[in-house]
C-alpha cells in the first residue's frame, strides 16, 4: 500500500511537471464525456418521463386504416368493440392537427366529451361550451393571449373562429400539453368538419392488462380495416424512440470520442524519447517493470477518472439544472412550439457504468500498453537507444 | 505526500457530489410524487397517447399513432423533417398492429 | 572470497542479424570487497557494456556473474531490479538525471520502490545532499545546475541506498580540472569508507590515482591487462 502511494506521488509529480498538457487533456476529455453523458442523461430522463406519464394512456386505441393511410373511424364500430368481453368502455376521440400560418406552428386540437373533473395541472377549467377552449402553455406563449382572453383560429372552412380561453395548462405539464388546444367535441367537429358519425379513433378501456393483446386480435378479426394500438406498444415506442433519437446524437458524440481516442493512441503509441529515457533511468535505479507499469496505470487512471467524474458532473448540471441548452436544438428539429420542461433527474446507473467503462479502460490501455515494451526491456538497452 | 493528499481530497469531494446528485435523482424518481400523479390524471382525463415534444409533423408529434407510411405524406416533394424524422422508424409501433388476419381468433 | 566474479562472459548485440556485434568476449575477472577498480581502454572496447553487466542493467549472452558467490546472470527481472536498488549505485556518463525534476526528488528516486516511508526517503536524501554541500539546492531543478553540481547530485543519488558497490562510467568526462580533482577526492573518501568502486575512465587522473588497487584494460571486447596494484 505504501509503495502504491509513493508511486502515485511520483506519478502526480510527473503529471504536474507537464501541467499545461495534462490539464488540457483532462479538459478536452471531460468535454467529450460531458457531451456523451448529456445525451445519455437527457434521453433516459425523457424516456422515464414518457413511461411514467403515459402509463395512464388508454389501454387500447383503435384507428381505421384505408389504403394504408389513417382514416376517420365510424362511431358505430364502438358498439362492436364494446360487445367484446373484457371491454368496459369505448370512447370516440375527436382530435387533429392544425397549422397556424401566423406563428407557423402545428397545434394539436383535442375534443373532450363530458367534463372529467378538476385537474390540478390546469389553471382555470376545461371548456364546457363551443365558444370556449383550454390551451397549453406553448400556445399561450406563441399567440400571446392568456386566461379569459380570446384565441382566434381559422377552421377547415376558412372561417375565422374565436374561442374564449377558460383554462391554461400549467408549465409542469408542458411535455404533455405544450401545443394543445382543448375544445368541446361539438366545437372540434365543427372546426374540422367531421360528421357526427365519425371519429378520429376510439379509446378502449380494458381493466385487465392480460386481456389487452387478445382483445386487440379480436378487434382486428371483427373489424379488419382497423389498427389497434395498445398502451404497451405506446410505451414500447417511447422506449425505443429515444434510443433511436439518442442514437443520432450518440453517433455524433461517439465520433468525437473516437477521434479523441485516435489522438490519445497516437500520443501513447509514439512514446516519446523523454518518456523512454525516464523509464530507462527508473529501471536503472532499481524500479521493477511492475513499478513502472504501476506508474503508467496511475497516470492513465488519474487522467481518465478525473475526466469522467468532471464530465459526468458537468453533464448532470447541464441536463438537469440548465435544461440541456446544447442538446435541445438537436431534439427540437423543425418544431416551432418546443416545450420548456424540467425533467426529473432520473439516471440509469447501468448506462453510467458503461460510460465509465468505455472512457476509463481504453485510456488506461492507451497509456500502459505502449510503455510495456520499454518497461520490460533491459535498462541498458533503453538508455542506449 | 502532499500531492496524493490533494488529489484524493479533490476526487473524494467531486465523487461525493456526483454520488449525491445521482442518489438524489434516484430518490426523487422512486418516491411517490404528487406531480407525477397529477400528470397521470391529466393523461387519463384527456386520453393522451404521446409527449408534445416534436410538433413539426404528424408522425413526429404522435409517433405512436402514426400511419405506417407517414413520412413524406405531407407533400409529395416535401423534404424530410431532419433531424427528427430521419431517426424515427417508419413503423415505430410493434406487434399488435401487424397481426395477420388468419392468426386472429374470434 | 571475491565480491564480484565473472567467468567466460560474452555479450553479443543483434545476434543472428547482419549487424551482429560482439561487445565482450571471454571475460573473466574477480573484484574483492572494498577494492577500487579502474577500467580503461579505447572507445568501443566494451567498458560501458561490462559496467552494465556488472550493475545488472543488461543480461550476458553467455557466461556467469557471481555476487557473493551467487550467480546473478540469469535472475528474473525483479531480482535484478532489487540488486540495482540495494547493492549497486550507478553514476552514468551523462548523469541521467530527470532534468525537469528538482534535486531532492532526483536523489529520492531509487527509494520509491522500497518500504521506506516518504518522510524517511526525504530525510535520507537530505542527509546525502548535505554531505556533498548540495542541500541548499534541493528545491532547484536539475537543468538549472552546472555540470559539476549535476555530477554531485548523480553521486548522491547513487549513494542514497548505501550500496556496497559504486559503478561509475566516465565520471570526469564532462568536468574541468578542478571539478575532476574534487570528484577524485569524493571517490577517495568513499573508498576509505569501504565502498567497492568500479570506474570506467579515459582520464589518467582517475586511472592512475593512488587509491586504485586494480586496473583492467580492455581492447576489442577482451581483457588485455588485469593488474593488481
Amino acid at each position: 500500500m505504501r509503495r502504491q502511494l509513493k508511486i502515485l506521488e511520483y506519478t502526480l509529480s510527473s503529471l504536474w511537471r507537464r501541467k499545461f498538457k495534462n490539464l488540457s487533456l483532462i479538459a478536452v476529455y471531460s468535454l467529450t464525456i460531458a457531451a456523451l453523458g448529456s445525451v445519455l442523461l437527457l434521453t433516459h430522463a425523457l424516456k422515464q418521463e414518457a413511461l411514467t406519464s403515459l402509463s395512464a394512456a388508454p389501454e387500447l386505441v383503435v384507428q381505421r386504416v384505408a389504403g394504408g393511410r389513417h382514416e376517420l373511424i365510424p362511431v358505430s364500430y364502438a358498439a362492436t368493440i364494446a360487445a367484446l368481453p373484457g371491454v368496459t368502455a369505448v370512447t370516440p376521440r375527436v382530435w387533429g392537427y392544425f397549422y397556424d400560418s401566423l406563428i407557423k406552428a402545428n397545434l394539436t386540437l383535442l375534443g373532450i366529451g363530458e367534463e372529467p373533473g378538476r385537474l390540478e395541472l390546469l389553471d382555470g377549467r376545461l371548456p364546457t361550451t363551443e365558444q370556449e377552449c383550454a390551451i397549453g402553455d406553448g400556445v399561450r406563449q406563441a399567440f400571446g393571449p392568456g386566461l379569459n382572453d380570446v384565441l382566434v383560429l381559422e377552421d377547415s372552412g376558412s372561417r375565422r373562429v374565436e374561442y374564449r380561453i377558460v383554462g391554461v395548462f400549467a408549465s409542469a405539464s408542458n411535455l404533455l400539453t405544450n401545443d394543445l388546444v382543448v375544445l368541446t367535441e361539438p366545437a372540434i367537429r365543427k372546426f374540422f368538419l367531421i360528421a357526427p358519425g365519425m371519429a378520429t379513433d376510439l379509446a378502449v378501456a380494458v381493466p385487465n392488462p392480460r386481456e389487452i393483446k387478445t382483445l386487440a386480435k379480436k378487434i382486428k378479426y371483427h373489424l379488419p380495416d382497423t389498427r389497434p394500438i395498445s398502451r404497451a406498444e405506446i410505451l414500447h415506442t417511447y422506449d425505443s424512440l429515444f434510443n433511436w433519437r439518442s442514437g443520432m446524437l450518440l453517433a455524433v458524440a461517439a465520433a468525437a470520442l473516437l477521434a479523441f481516442c485516435i489522438l490519445a493512441w497516437d500520443k501513447a503509441t509514439g512514446i516519446s524519447v523523454e518518456e523512454k529515457q525516464e523509464i530507462g533511468i527508473l529501471k536503472a535505479l532499481g524500479w521493477e517493470t511492475a513499478d513502472v507499469l504501476t506508474s503508467k496505470f496511475w497516470e492513465g487512471l488519474v487522467i481518465s477518472l478525473t475526466a469522467f467524474v468532471i464530465g459526468l458532473l458537468a453533464a448532470w448540471i447541464h441536463v438537469f439544472l440548465f435544461k440541456a441548452p446544447a442538446l435541445t436544438p438537436l431534439l427540437k428539429g423543425w418544431s416551432v412550439l418546443f416545450p420548456d420542461f424540467q425533467l426529473n433527474p432520473s439516471v440509469d446507473l447501468y448506462q453510467v457504468c458503461v460510460l465509465a467503462f468505455l472512457t476509463i479502460i481504453p485510456y488506461l490501455a492507451c497509456t500502459m500498453v505502449p510503455a510495456w515494451k520499454t518497461a520490460d526491456s533491459d535498462p541498458e538497452q533503453v538508455m542506449r537507444n | 505526500m502532499v500531492r496524493s493528499f490533494c488529489y484524493f481530497s479533490v476526487m473524494i469531494l467531486l465523487s461525493a457530489l456526483l454520488i449525491g446528485l445521482l442518489g438524489y435523482g434516484d430518490q426523487v424518481v422512486s418516491a411517490p410524487s404528487g406531480s407525477r400523479q397529477q400528470r397521470e390524471a391529466l393523461v387519463r382525463a384527456l386520453g393522451l397517447t404521446d409527449l408534445a415534444l416534436c410538433s413539426e409533423a404528424r408522425y413526429t408529434r404522435n409517433p405512436t399513432q402514426a400511419d405506417l407510411f407517414s413520412a413524406f405524406q405531407d407533400y409529395p416533394g416535401a423534404f424530410e423533417h431532419f433531424p427528427t424524422g430521419a431517426i424515427i422508424l417508419p413503423d415505430p409501433v410493434g406487434f399488435t398492429s401487424r397481426v395477420l388476419f388468419r392468426q386472429a381468433r374470434p | 572470497m571475491a565480491l564480484l566474479q565473472i567467468t567466460d562472459l560474452n555479450k553479443i548485440y543483434h545476434r543472428r542479424r547482419p549487424d551482429e556485434m560482439t561487445a565482450l568476449a571471454d571475460i573473466s575477472l574477480a573484484i574483492e570487497p572494498g577494492e577500487a577498480v579502474a577500467l580503461t581502454g579505447p572507445s568501443g572496447s566494451g567498458k560501458t557494456t561490462l559496467l552494465s553487466l556488472l550493475g545488472c542493467m543488461a543480461r550476458p549472452t553467455s557466461g556467469n556473474i557471481f555476487l557473493h558467490e551467487r550467480n546473478i546472470a540469469r535472475l528474473p527481472e525483479r531480482f535484478l531490479a532489487r540488486l540495482r536498488r540495494e547493492s549497486f549505485g550507478f553514476v552514468f556518463q551523462h548523469y541521467q538525471l530527470l532534468r525537469d525534476v528538482n534535486v531532492l526528488e532526483n536523489v529520492m528516486l531509487p527509494l520509491y520502490p522500497t518500504e521506506r516511508s516518504f518522510r524517511e526517503m526525504k530525510a535520507a536524501a537530505g542527509a546525502v545532499l548535505e554531505r556533498f554541500g548540495m542541500l541548499s539546492m534541493a528545491g532547484k531543478k536539475v537543468k538549472q545546475l552546472s555540470g559539476g553540481e549535476q555530477q554531485r547530485v548523480a553521486i548522491a543519488r547513487a549513494l542514497i541506498a548505501q550500496p556496497e558497490v559504486i559503478i561509475a562510467d566516465e565520471p570526469t568526462a564532462h568536468l574541468d580540472g578542478d571539478l575532476a580533482r574534487e570528484l577524485l577526492r569524493i571517490f577517495q573518501d568513499l573508498h576509505s569508507e569501504g565502498t567497492t568502486l568500479i570506474m570506467a575512465t579515459h582520464d589518467p587522473l582517475l586511472a592512475q590515482a593512488a587509491f586504485v588497487q586494480h586496473r583492467i584494460r580492455l581492447r576489442f571486447g577482451r581483457i588485455e591487462e588485469d593488474l593488481l596494484l
